[in-house]
């Protein structure tokens, strides 16, 4: 059984994963597998459509009546709004959906609409994109968009404002991502438990209940992407799988942000260098690191 | 397009609002204290039904608003984000999918036809609802009562229904405001109002006289007969004993109309070992639960 823990004193130095090397090879084929499940990741860029479109849209839209223009841009305001605490994200047919047969001023009105939601909500909805094969090619549009606030980040760190129970899923959430980032960007799920049985989180009365559809709410809601192995864990009798951060995880919050969070949870205890310590764990020797920038390959 | 006016006072508590769909006046009161510190504006209790105004106004370019009302079980005030453009449940409620939505007005349509103006369904009945779904084609498209069930939780959890301890469901605070347009313009007659607030009624007493239409919310009948010493009806004007109730009460708390809920707890993640007979426990845990 791994015995590293994050919740302790010891620090980072322990960072070396033998399970990566062994396992990007087998990986690949193993994601395919998952792809047909994950009907959402379809790996066509919406920039590049919306920039062909764009001259056609601008045209279409010249010719719905300001009244309806009007009436399209809030639907999609609130479309928007009301999908904002949903599971899943809102996808583009969904918006298609609200215009009717407008569907050729999708580009107009969502300019519109985002100007309005930037405006009134300070939120802005944001394309999610998916690493593709465990994080190895480029990123690219899903279709799919998530709000994401634009307030500074200032305003949303004070503790002023209670999230409520959405507080407390988020908690466990930064917890399993800061696992996740401090070991270069991917996780076996036996060294999660194990990792998360050490908090005590995995005891009935633990105030999250049922971890498992915890997680399985996380993997919808996109914060964390889940990978079949092709391997068995280490007690052999269960398939392995790999946890990483998912595409809302890696819009919705920047890396300093964890960075900050770790050195929390370390509070006064925390050894000098933290801060760098982490990053050099949360970046695979071998490549560049799990943000949002397009890797190499 | 004009904008807002907004500054990220209002943007913050905007964002703050939406992620609680409903809360107490004193809770939004508090949360304006907060979100007024945060962005160093100058709090004043007194401004903040002004702050709901202005919010109400920029609110508007997108059809939403906040609306108060006193709950009908606890008589506090509460507060919620609201859509006003409310004739669709489907603008309302877009995170369901069809089938999830036609469930849903099933449901609200056998709470607002319930007999003798009770204002609620039994969880027997709401299951036996999912049985009878069908979509636009006229095909049937029966939930299973296990995905009923995980959807009657989910609509609690998102505070369109709330459940009694006997398991029977009826409006929320979070329909009533939201779906108040739709309400009134979908079931006309079926709809009470109370005769005080004006506000549509789902729990609380009736004249005892079967032909007036006089229908008052706890909270409402309480002030007002406050310092009659003989309560008459507002409108009747005959003697208001306030034991003819409205919407859930008792008699749906009968042993016959409560059906035993399944939780899905604890098998954890660890649980793959012990399945069988984690499951077994757990069955007698139920047993004993309901007695």
């Amino acid at each position: 059984m791994d015995d590293e823990s994050y919740g302790g004193s010891s620090s980072s130095q322990r960072n070396k994963r033998p399970a990566q090397s062994q396992s990007s090879g087998s990986q690949k084929r193993a994601m395919r597998e998952d792809d047909s499940d994950q009907g959402s990741d379809i790996h066509v860029p919406v920039s590049k459509q919306a920039a062909t479109s764009g001259v056609r849209g601008a045209a279409s839209a010249a010719a719905i009546p300001a009244e309806d223009m009007e009436r399209l841009i809030k639907d999609v305001v609130r479309l928007a709004i009301f999908t904002a605490h949903s599971e899943s994200a809102l996808k583009r047919e969904d918006i298609k959906e609200v215009l009717g047969n407008h569907g050729r001023a999708l580009d107009h009105v969502f300019n519109k609409a985002q100007e309005r939601l930037r405006d009134v909500f300070g939120m802005e909805l944001v394309e999610l994109t998916s690493k593709g094969r465990g994080g190895q090619s480029a990123e690219k549009g899903t279709k799919s968009y998530m709000l994401k606030n634009i307030l500074p980040t200032q305003l949303l760190q004070g503790s002023a404002i209670d999230w409520e129970s959405e507080v407390e899923d988020m908690g466990l959430l930064m917890v399993i991502l800061s696992f996740i980032m401090v070991r270069e960007g991917t996780l076996q799920e036996s060294v999660l438990i194990s990792n998360l049985r050490r908090l005590s989180l995995l005891e009935e009365s633990s105030s999250f209940g049922d971890i498992t559809r915890k997680l399985d709410v996380l993997i919808k809601k996109r914060y964390l992407e889940k990978f079949k192995l092709d391997h068995m864990d280490e007690s052999g009798e269960k398939v392995e799988y790999e946890y990483r951060w998912g595409a809302r995880a890696r819009v919705e919050i920047p890396e300093e942000n964890m960075v900050k969070f770790i050195q929390e949870v370390f509070g006064r205890d925390a050894p000098p260098g933290l801060e760098v310590a982490i990053k050099k764990a949360s970046r695979p020797a071998d490549s560049e690191a799990p943000t949002p920038t397009a890797s190499a390959e | 397009m004009a904008t807002s006016g907004f500054t990220d006072l209002h943007r913050l508590y905007l964002q703050a609002a939406i992620s609680k769909r409903l809360m107490t006046e004193a809770t939004a009161q508090d949360l304006y204290s907060r979100v007024c510190t945060v962005t160093e504006e100058p709090y004043d209790r007194e401004n903040f039904s002004d702050f709901i105004t202005q919010l109400n106004e920029g609110l508007n370019s997108v059809e939403l608003e906040f609306r108060r009302a006193q709950d009908e079980v606890t008589g506090v005030p509460v507060i919620a984000l609201t859509n006003t453009n409310g004739q669709k449940i489907a603008q309302v409620a877009t995170r369901y999918s069809p089938t999830e939505l036609e469930y849903f007005k099933h449901l609200l349509d056998a709470i607002i036809m319930a007999d003798d103006e009770a204002f609620c369904i039994s969880s027997t009945a709401a299951l036996h609802e999912a049985g009878k779904l069908k979509n636009k084609e006229n095909k049937a498209v029966a939930l299973t009562k296990k995905d009923a069930e995980a959807l009657l939780d989910r609509f609690v959890a998102d505070q369109w229904f709330i459940q009694s301890t006997a398991g029977a469901y009826s409006l929320s605070m979070r329909s009533l405001l939201e779906l108040q347009t739709f309400l009134k313009e979908t079931y006309d007659d079926q709809i009470q109002e109370c005769t005080l607030c004006m506000e549509i009624i789902t729990k609380g007493q009736r004249c005892t006289v079967a032909a007036c239409s006089s229908r008052l919310h706890q909270h409402c009948a309480s002030a007002y007969f406050k310092n009659m010493a003989r309560p008459v009806c507002p409108t009747c004007h005959s003697a208001w004993d306030g034991k003819i109730l409205i919407g859930l009460s008792d008699r749906t708390a009968a042993p016959s109309t409560v059906w035993k809920r399944r939780k899905a707890k604890g098998t954890g993640i660890n649980g793959n070992g012990a399945g069988g007979s984690a499951d077994a426990a757990e069955e007698e845990d139920e047993e004993d639960d309901d007695n």
